[in-house]
């Protein structure tokens, strides 16, 4: 879908310090971070671990959030304790994070639905720039041979 | 084959959350399916 990319090419743009971790490929801290059981122990694992600290104004990107069991209890602490920092969490199924006794942090989160490609941004990554123009424009139609390459790309 | 990186509104979305010196700011989630 992208989510992974999207962030981390805004986060490249913004040239600020970055701590980044994908759950699904570190195990080993995902089920550090599901034996933490306190805010503050969360912190300190953070900081062991990706050197990141919520003083310096930095970008905590954690992605595949919904892999841990426990995150989601925290999310209402990373806005209310971390007034400088900036918390990305990207997932599939971002609603597991407020499973079991964990309620869903309203007010706390905003969120950002990553929906597939409109056609014509398919076109564009194809770079058929024109073609994305041409659909984008109203018209009468097409001619035979556009509509061919249309329905073919 | 290298795809060109196409530029969405989802990323001046995300440049403006990024950007955004408020403090106590919201928790950014993104979702969408894999």
């Amino acid at each position: 879908m992208g989510k992974s990319r999207l962030v981390e090419h805004a986060l490249r743009r913004a040239g600020k310090p970055t701590f980044e971790v994908n759950l699904e490929h570190d195990s080993l801290l995902r089920a550090e971070l599901d034996d933490t059981r306190e805010f503050p122990e969360f912190q300190d694992l953070l900081e062991d671990r990706l050197g990141f600290s919520h003083k310096g104004g930095g970008i905590l990107f954690v992605d595949e959030a919904q892999e841990s069991r426990v995150l989601g209890r925290y999310v209402r602490f990373m806005k209310e304790r971390w007034p400088k920092a900036t918390v990305i969490l990207s997932g599939s199924t971002l609603t597991r994070l407020s499973r079991g006794d964990t309620r869903c942090p309203v007010g706390r989160v905003q969120t950002l639905v990553l929906w597939p490609f409109r056609f014509s941004e398919f076109l564009r990554a194809g770079t058929k720039e024109h073609l994305a123009e041409e659909i984008l424009r109203p018209s009468d139609g097409f001619c035979g041979t556009r509509h061919r390459t249309l329905l073919s790309s | 084959m290298t795809i060109p990186y196409v530029v969405r509104h989802e990323d001046r979305i995300l440049e403006r959350f990024i950007l955004d010196e408020t403090p106590h700011k919201s928790v950014l989630l993104v979702e969408g399916a894999r």
